[in-house]
């Protein structure tokens, strides 16, 4: 094992999409009563039934446009298993939040066409951890599974985590080492353990 | 073994000790016959007598069976054998060498593992454990062996496992509880087991075993007393009082201390005086944030630890003597409040950052004082009851209501804190608020009088947006008074929350513009009905008042006791003739009142029925209709409404609110005050007319039919829904002969649209489905009324139908007209059969209709697509509001409605065009999404090829979600009715995914259509769940699914780029499951 006591960040400490934790928080203890006061009765809930209901309460609409942001790809991410503990690559900071950028910058509207790019900086937790490329692996199979079509991704180690970024680098750029090793059976199975926790 | 002679066992032991070396090669079952045997023999009084008169001290017979058992390895036997040792030592009477020899042998097991075998006995590890544990635990003869053993064993450090480490807390547990003679055997290695047990918890990290130790520090502290427990108490305040000093430390020697005080009412009075002293002296030195969290953590517990000794106390008085005055109550009352909680609360009060640290300060801080506030006192029985005073209790109150109601004035609680911090401060203050409320319905009350004066000024002050904050607020509020019984009179804080929400409501009906502040209060009322309620368990109260079967009837008295709380009450608002209440007189004139648990339940409905009815006639007034005299909207609302649909939302919570009443009263009561009369007239029956001297009844009843009351353009109609919605259907027997239901049918089938609205029609429908469910044929005269009324309904079908031919009303007002009819069917067939006169003809009308309208040339669709009103859950037809449905209700509804028809699903060259195939499965797929899979399965194989055939001919609206909700119901239930057409399926399902986002994104463009926009999300999400559940379901194997993998996962790769965060989601989860099909 390269690293048998690494730094864990609890829970709490990993980012969430703040904006709408905060809400659930701020709508205060509303119990299952309080929701059946609320909700819009059946009679004027009928399809084509234009009768219009307004919730006195703050409430989030689920099913408002959002694009994919450097959230969204962290929460894709930070759940994969780390090959050697049975802890996430977010919560032993390999995966960070301000390492992930998207370019061009999420927008609601954008062409579904447009190409756009997906950079993820991997930190392994020593700078001579030999399953760097492993977890950069395991990094870009799950955005690729993720990811719609128009979307490229590079994942490269960050810059002075690893004695031998250079290498390690060439190999997660390398399409053809990458497609040889998921036909690896230890590789694949590997890998697969890695995104059995993810969700 | 009766007739056993004693003397023999000894030989019996002999002999069998002689076996030697052979007896290890015995087999096991052998062996455990052995063990049994000696274990009889042991436990046999008379034979243990004569091995003890024999053996003595020496007791030789156990030395030859130690040689003899002393490698036993099978956990059966183990099990046996670990007993005869248990028994040995608790019956007989070794010699010191003896009972070493014993221990030495038992304790080589320790500690004891299992391993896995390939033919498991049936003996776990944790009976070996337990059976070993008895062992050690046996007798205190072996107490000078077994501790030191465990304790060394324990010091291993590192070298112990956690497991191990938790069995040897638990041995040690298991041997303080059960040696007897304390003094002897458990007092001599009190210090040794301190010094080496409190390291595991001090620098301790595994939860497991830190509990398992404060476990075993409280059972030592329990056997100690008197100059044992002092001696224990002054070594280990040695060691705590500087790791209380020590912020690193605080958090472990507060357990440590807690489960010390938390043993004995004599430990805590021990270490109580100078812990406080020492917490207090530390709190005021302390700078930092974390260590005053800590100590006041600390302080929080032993807070717990008392009331838990004082709640004993009160219910036992045995108790209560031997620790009266142990539990400090001078310390813990005012004393401690003024000395750390209120500085404290002042200094944070004041601070202008805001840490997670210090929210968690405040939230202590919170805790603490609840427990103040609620603590009993126990010192003194003849004064106060309550560990603080009255005046402490009053300034915590008003503290911990800050927070709740500082949005309400538009400031926040602490400058600078977030929003997230400032609702979890709220949530506390809640929960803290909950705890003091019963106890304290005094305190109560200066919140909700606060509440209202805050309310008022708000409403003057504050912007449009206030009411989201308004209902937050009293939801608070229904929380804290709803929460459990109030000391005093039982209804005392629900009385004074209701009192205060109706004076609430009439401030806003006459400064607030805008109905969403008064439905903001109508709903919290609402919803302080239904948490009290379900904190009464009303229905719980009916049942064993009913079981006592006593002499009086639930009704007897009613017409007398539904007034007669509120004439008992003195100082209620009454906001229907302008006079305020005053809670404090009304709570005092509460408390005279019976508290008998019949009086509560007729006290706590008389009440709810008095609200319920003042606040209707506050909203409504006496007006004209077209033929005679109703109720319509009061005057002073009726001049403020600017936004009519929102006056609405506000009756039809009143309605809702009325309905939660009066179905929660019994029929016979219902029927006593003949509640039926009051959806006409709305609890003004008895009132005189503006002209003349009749009352408002004599005149609404002077002609027949009698119709809900039409003025104001029928805006009342959701008041009068609410009254029936609650009624028994035996209790609305003389309703029917008035004719209201054929008035009804007529008044909704009229071709010019009448002049109500939307909403108000959706409640006339509903207060339709509502009669001709609960119409029980009672006479004649009844069934002569719903005769009519269900032909005026098929008048009104015919009228639509004849709209193709031009003589009929427009498009929007035949739906409507259709849907009425609907309503009106929809009632009828939830108890089918059950109306004589619908089964004379067959249900003839309901079959018209299934038959004649998806057919119609001009708008079959839109007429298809109401058929789900036939089945749809509606409240007025739940069980709960007593409507009358029968069991096999969605098979029958089947049978006549959807199975007929299905075969026209399908065009027929001459029989069935295209159109009319869709618009047929339309209206089945409007049916069959609200029907039980059982109830249609019979006909899956049809309805497979029909929404085959529909995802391609339906757009992207409600008719898909429907087929789509089939489809999905199907996939739970028989997945492998798709076998033979997963490839259609898995091409069209892509499809609908494609153009389901083409509609959105062009409704993007154009910027409207909301309805429209969900529905094409909701197909989006179905379609994908289809496709998740597919390589997901039992039914279907992979090698039916593989040669569809590239397409789907082709699709699915899209569908992850999909706008919607949660759709994407399901894509992701969906194209994981693809990508392993192999």
């Amino acid at each position: 094992m390269d690293n048998a006591n690494p730094t864990i960040l609890t829970a709490a400490q990993l980012p969430t999409r703040q904006s709408k934790a905060t809400k659930a928080v701020v709508q205060g203890p509303v119990s299952q009563l309080s929701e059946l006061i609320m909700r819009k009765p059946k009679y004027l809930s009928e399809p084509f039934c234009d009768v219009s209901w307004h919730d006195i309460r703050e409430k989030d609409n689920d099913f408002t446009e959002e694009p994919i942001d450097e959230q969204e790809i962290y929460d894709l991410i930070s759940t994969i298993s780390d090959p050697e503990h049975p802890i996430s690559l977010g919560q032993l900071a390999v995966v960070n939040l301000p390492d992930i950028q998207i370019t061009p910058s999420p927008s609601a509207h954008s062409d579904p066409d447009t190409l756009i790019t997906v950079l993820v900086k991997i930190t392994p937790t020593i700078t001579h951890c030999s399953l760097a490329t492993v977890i950069g692996l395991g990094v870009r199979v799950r955005l690729e599974q993720a990811l719609p079509p128009n979307y490229r991704v590079d994942v490269v180690i960050k810059e002075g985590a690893h004695s031998q970024d250079d290498q390690v680098n060439k190999q997660l750029a390398d399409k053809e080492r990458v497609a040889a090793a998921l036909e690896n059976d230890n590789l694949k199975g590997m890998l697969d353990a890695m995104l059995a926790t993810c969700e | 073994m009766n007739t056993f002679q004693p003397s023999l066992g000894d030989g019996i032991i002999m002999n069998v000790t002689k076996l030697g070396e052979d007896f290890k090669r015995q087999t096991l079952a052998t062996r455990l016959a052995t063990y049994e045997l000696i274990l009889a023999l042991l436990k046999d009084a008379p034979v243990a007598k004569e091995l003890h008169f024999k053996y003595g001290e020496t007791c030789g017979f156990m030395t030859g069976l130690l040689d003899l058992c002393r490698n036993e390895r099978d956990p059966q036997n183990l099990l046996k054998w670990f007993e005869i040792q248990t028994v040995f030592l608790q019956n007989f009477s070794p010699s010191k060498d003896i009972a070493a020899e014993v221990f030495k042998v038992f304790s080589a097991y320790f500690p004891i593992t299992l391993r896995a075998s390939a033919t498991p006995s049936g003996v776990t590890v944790d009976d070996l454990k337990g059976s070993l544990r008895s062992c050690f635990a046996s007798h205190q003869r072996i107490a000078d062996l077994a501790i030191p053993f465990l304790i060394e064993k324990l010091d291993q450090g590192d070298a112990v496992t956690v497991a191990v480490k938790v069995d040897i807390l638990q041995t040690l547990q298991a041997c303080l509880t059960q040696y007897q003679q304390a003094q002897q055997s458990v007092v001599p290695y009190t210090d040794q087991i301190w010094a080496s047990l409190k390291y595991e918890v001090r620098n301790g990290e595994i939860r497991d075993s830190i509990e398992s130790t404060l476990k075993v520090i409280g059972t030592l502290t329990k056997r100690l007393d008197g100059e044992s427990l002092d001696q224990f108490f002054h070594t280990a305040w040695t060691d705590l009082a500087d790791d209380l000093s020590n912020p690193t430390y605080t958090s472990q020697a507060g357990q440590l201390l807690t489960a010390f005080s938390g043993a004995t009412p004599q430990a805590f009075y021990l270490s109580t005086p100078r812990a406080l002293s020492h917490v207090k002296a530390t709190l005021k030195q302390s700078k930092s944030t974390h260590h005053q969290l800590k100590l006041l953590s600390l302080l929080n517990s032993l807070l717990l630890v008392r009331s838990s000794y004082a709640e004993k106390d009160v219910s036992k008085p045995s108790e209560a003597n031997t620790s009266l005055g142990l539990l400090q109550d001078v310390q813990f009352g005012d004393v401690l409040f003024e000395d750390v909680y209120a500085p404290m609360w002042r200094e944070h009060d004041h601070s202008l950052q805001v840490s997670d640290e210090q929210v968690e300060i405040i939230k202590k801080l919170m805790g603490g004082m609840a427990s103040l506030a609620v603590g009993h006192a126990n010192s003194d029985a003849g004064t106060s009851r309550h560990l603080c005073s009255d005046t402490v209790r009053e300034k915590i109150c008003r503290w911990l209501e800050m927070p709740i109601l500082c949005p309400l004035q538009g400031i926040k609680f602490r400058n600078g804190a977030q929003d997230q911090q400032e609702a979890e401060l709220r949530n506390d203050a809640t929960e803290a608020l909950k705890e003091i409320a019963p106890l304290y319905p005094s305190g109560y009350r200066q919140l909700l009088m606060h509440f209202l004066a805050s309310l008022t000024k708000g409403i003057e002050a504050r912007p449009y947006t206030f009411y989201p904050t308004i209902y937050d607020v009293t939801s608070r509020l229904c929380r804290i008074g709803c929460a459990s019984i109030s000391e005093g009179h039982p209804l005392s804080n629900i009385v004074s929350l209701i009192s205060t929400l109706l004076e609430g409501l009439d401030a806003m009906l006459s400064v607030a513009p805008d109905p969403v502040f008064w439905t903001v209060i109508v709903a919290s009322i609402e919803l302080a009905i239904l948490e009290s309620m379900s904190m009464l368990d009303l229905g719980q109260i009916e049942k064993s008042l009913r079981k006592e079967n006593t002499t009086v009837s639930l009704s007897d008295g009613a017409i007398a006791w539904y007034p007669g709380f509120s004439n008992s009450v003195i100082g209620l608002p009454e906001i229907d003739i302008g006079k305020h209440g005053d809670l404090e007189v009304a709570a005092t004139s509460l408390e005279k009142l019976n508290k008998g648990e019949a009086n509560i339940y007729r006290q706590y409905l008389g009440y709810c029925l008095f609200t319920v009815a003042q606040i209707y006639r506050r909203v409504t007034a006496i007006k004209p209709t077209d033929s005679t005299w109703g109720i319509g909207v009061s005057t002073d609302i009726q001049e403020k409404i600017n936004i009519p649909a929102r006056l609405d939302q506000c009756f039809i919570h009143l309605g809702h609110m009325a309905t939660i009443v009066i179905r929660a009263l019994p029929a016979e009561i219902q029927k006593e005050l003949g509640f039926w009369r009051d959806a006409f007239v709305m609890f003004r029956g008895d009132e005189k007319l503006p002209e003349g001297n009749d009352t408002l009844w004599t005149a609404v009843t002077a002609s027949r039919p009698v119709a809900i009351s039409s003025a104001d353009q029928y805006r009342t109609a959701p008041l009068a829904l609410g009254i029936l919605s609650g009624l028994w259907p035996s209790e609305m027997l003389d309703l029917y002969p008035l004719g209201t239901m054929q008035r009804l049918c007529d008044t909704l089938g009229k071709s010019i649209s009448p002049c109500f609205g939307d909403a108000t029609r959706c409640a006339l429908n509903a207060i339709l489905a509502c009669l001709s469910n609960k119409f029980t044929e009672s006479n004649a005269d009844a069934a002569q009324y719903w005769g009519k009324a269900y032909h005026t309904a098929a008048g009104s079908y015919g009228k639509v139908m004849r709209r193709a031919a031009g003589d009929g009303p427009d498009v929007t007002a035949s739906v409507a007209i259709f849907k009425s009819v609907l309503y009106f069917l929809a009632g009828d067939i939830a108890r089918f059969s059950s109306s004589k006169v619908s089964e004379s003809g067959s249900n003839w009308l309901l079959r018209l209709i299934c038959a004649g309208a998806p057919a119609e040339i001009t708008m079959g669709r839109q007429l298809a697509q109401c058929f789900g009103i036939l089945v749809a859950p509606k409240e007025c037809l739940e069980p709960e509001n007593h409507a009358i449905l029968k069991r096999l209700r969605g098979q029958w509804v089947y049978g006549n409605t959807v199975q007929p028809h299905l075969p026209n699903c399908f065009p027929r060259p001459g029989i069935v065009d295209e159109r009319v195939a869709t618009n047929q499965a339309i209206a089945t797929f409007a049916i069959l999404r609200h029907l039980k899979y059982a109830e249609y399965q019979n006909d899956i194989e049809m309805i497979v090829r029909v929404i085959i055939r529909s995802l391609v001919t339906f757009k992207i609206s409600q008719d898909m979600c429907s087929a789509l909700i089939v489809l999905l119901e199907i996939l739970a239930h028989e997945p492998e009715q798709f076998k033979e057409h997963l490839n259609t399926l898995t091409t069209h399902i892509l499809s609908v995914y494609h153009m389901a986002l083409m509609v959105s994104r062009s409704l993007e463009i154009a910027g409207k259509g909301e309805a429209e926009q969900a529905e094409a999300v909701t197909c989006r999400i179905s379609v994908l769940h289809f496709l998740h559940g597919l390589p997901e379901s039992k039914g279907l194997e992979s090698r039916y699914l593989l040669q569809y993998q590239q397409i789907v996962t082709r699709g699915l790769a899209v569908a992850c780029g999909d706008p919607v965060r949660e759709v994407r989601g399901i894509a992701i989860k969906a194209k994981r499951l693809w990508l392993n099909v192999a």
